[in-house]
């Protein structure tokens, strides 16, 4: 056990137990730990106050009296000091729980204990029986997640290797803005400072961990960009119409509305993105599809498969 | 969490001890060490560490008093850190996270169980902000089962609505693998009933069950579907979406790659959606059946 954590238990008590803001001189004073000339105990300060802040402890700064321009002090108030969440009952700290063990990797699963570890201590036992009948399958995250889950709450600048479109690795600075899953696969929304433009990451893409610039508070995140952003981050939607073999191509028919044609086909009319990705779509229904329109995208499938032919005859 | 030094830990876990205690009281050091996840000697030091905090004067009336009675840990004059404190971000996130898969795995469960998950993701949500987003997630309700299945090589019962017919039929597969392509999930696989390589689109998988004692291996599907497949390809573009498609990490400069296949259909396939910047070396037999479908689409658009 260090000195360190000791004086850093003792601030915190000193703070939470005051009812009034105590300035510096009174804490060099009083509380146990603090050691060495003004300018050392200082910088033993200023580094346990960035030390409480990483266990999310926030240290207030005011004054006693705004009338007077006293010297200023600290404390920490109890309401942001104690846990969030009111109204906990049984079945609630059960789904917590059920909730928090989730997780196969050590770092969400760790956040996830230390915080159950929270709930545990408000002293209501679990009511297991009342959520017995869900399932948790065990899921796996990706090893950066827990990292930038801290680099979007603390808004730190990070930079990472992410694999291009052609297989090669980049080095990605941003400011990460929202994490999403969908689908399976998780997704980092970032305005990337090179490129000056938000873009949509995949986590399994990357391929190193993700490194924090340090300092807090670096960016602001621009909410109305962010909401008006696609997580497909592509462009304008384009119409397509196809003839569709009738009770062929599922994933196609689901996503356009679909007409009677004649007795083979069926008409489905569909919005897509990207010209690539709705190509490699049509393509793996072979020939049970045919593109009317557009005649730009009609063409890109001829080329492309007169190309294949010549590759492969 | 994770990156944080083993001081600033040790901290986090003596500002939680209070508070536990006094809810836990006459706790067996054990199981108080195991709670804590540290070992019972490292428990022991912690407690003697925390004996020697309190409030400022440090005399025995304004120190947290420890006591062990035979092993049994109690808590006494700890008011002032008697508090359970606020969770981190990381903390709420991976709780919320885990809450939201959860409910995305028990669409049919009872409401009032329902109702109560999506008040606590309302609740964890107002303290993240829109941070972390989780979107319908039809791979969760099954995907342990699926993955598992895969892995251990099982065969499945599949519960299937088909979208055409509009009914739901139930099929035995052996599941190769998952392929994700634009916002759905297919689970690929060779169907029993059919005895070729099939596709289910696993939002529309209703159910999903191992079938006991089963064991397929890659020999018995290619027995059933042709030959054992080891290809290679040449890779001239789209290599990121190409290496994705084939469960690979790398290609090489020269676009050289060795892949093993289970189906030749999905290859010839894999082949056409990607084309053409994917092309098979050698294999004349799968070449001509691949300019075979080529010419089979390209039929369909006389000039």
């Amino acid at each position: 056990m260090s000195r360190k954590s000791e004086r850093l238990v003792n601030l915190t008590i000193a703070l939470l137990a005051t009812k009034r803001y105590l300035t510096k001189a009174e804490i060099f004073k009083n509380v146990s730990g603090y050691s060495g000339d003004a300018e050392a105990k200082d910088r033993m300060f200023e580094r346990d106050k960035d030390d409480l802040r990483s266990l999310g402890i926030t240290i207030e700064l005011g004054s006693f009296d705004p009338l007077f321009e006293d010297e200023a002090g600290y404390r920490i108030k109890p309401e942001s000091y104690a846990l969030q969440l009111k109204n906990l009952d049984a079945t609630s700290i059960a789904l917590l729980s059920k909730a928090g063990k989730m997780w196969r990797e050590a770092a969400l699963g760790q956040s996830a204990q230390s915080g159950l570890r929270k709930l545990r201590s408000v002293g209501i036992n679990s009511d297991l029986e009342s959520v017995i009948e869900l399932t948790t399958s065990s899921q796996s995250a990706p090893e950066q997640l827990s990292d930038l889950i801290e680099a979007i709450t603390s808004r730190q600048v990070i930079t990472f290797e992410y694999l291009n479109k052609d297989l090669a690795s980049e080095v990605r600075k941003v400011n990460p803005y929202r994490l999403s899953n969908s689908l399976g696969y998780w997704y980092l929304i970032a305005w990337d400072l090179e490129k000056l433009a938000l873009r949509t990451f995949r986590l399994d893409r990357f391929i190193s961990s993700v490194k924090l610039s340090g300092r807090n508070n670096s960016f602001e995140v621009d909410v109305e960009l962010l909401n008006s952003h696609d997580l497909e981050q592509i462009g304008e939607n384009s119409d397509a119409v196809l003839l569709v073999r009738k009770g062929k191509a599922p994933a196609l028919r689901n996503e356009g509305v679909i007409s009677e044609h004649d007795s083979e086909w069926d008409r489905v009319n569909l919005q897509y993105q990207s010209s690539k990705q709705i190509l490699r779509e049509l393509l793996w229904a072979g020939d049970n599809v045919i593109i009317l329109e557009p005649e730009e995208l009609r063409n890109k499938l001829i080329t492309s498969l007169k190309e294949v032919i010549a590759h492969h005859v | 969490m994770s990156n944080q030094s083993a001081p600033i830990q040790e901290v986090s876990r003596l500002l939680d001890l209070v508070p536990f205690l006094s809810t836990h009281s006459h706790i067996s050091l054990k199981e108080l060490a195991g709670e804590f996840g540290i070992s019972e000697k490292a428990m022991a030091s912690e407690l003697t560490a925390l004996s020697m905090c309190g409030l400022p004067g440090y005399t025995p009336y304004e120190l947290i008093e420890i006591y062990f009675e035979s092993g049994f840990v109690t808590i006494n004059n700890h008011d002032a850190l008697d508090i359970p404190r606020a969770l981190t971000q990381l903390e709420v996130a991976s709780l919320l996270i885990g809450l939201e898969l959860m409910r995305d795995a028990a669409v049919d469960g009872d409401s009032a169980l329902l109702e109560k998950i999506d008040s606590l993701i309302v609740e964890m949500k107002s303290l993240t902000g829109d941070a972390i987003s989780i979107s319908d997630n039809p791979m969760t309700a099954f995907q342990a089962v699926i993955e598992s299945a895969i892995a251990r090589r099982r065969s499945l019962s599949l519960e299937y609505q088909s979208p055409i017919r509009n009914e739901i039929s139930t099929r035995e597969v052996d599941p190769l693998s998952l392929r994700s392509e634009k916002a759905h999930i297919y689970l690929v696989t060779f169907c029993h009933s059919a005895k070729a390589i099939r596709e289910f689109r696993l939002d529309r998988v209703v159910e999903v069950k191992e079938i006991e004692n089963s064991n397929f291996t890659p020999a018995s599907v290619d027995s059933q579907s042709g030959d054992k497949h080891s290809i290679q390809l040449k890779v001239t573009g789209d290599r990121r979406a190409i290496a994705e498609a084939l469960s690979i990490t790398e290609i090489p400069a020269n676009g050289e790659v060795e892949v093993e296949i289970y189906s030749p259909e999905w290859m010839t396939k894999a082949v056409l959606a990607h084309a053409p910047y994917m092309e098979l070396v050698e294999n004349a037999q799968l070449r001509s059946e691949i300019t075979r479908s080529a010419e089979n689409i390209l039929a369909l658009y006389p000039s």
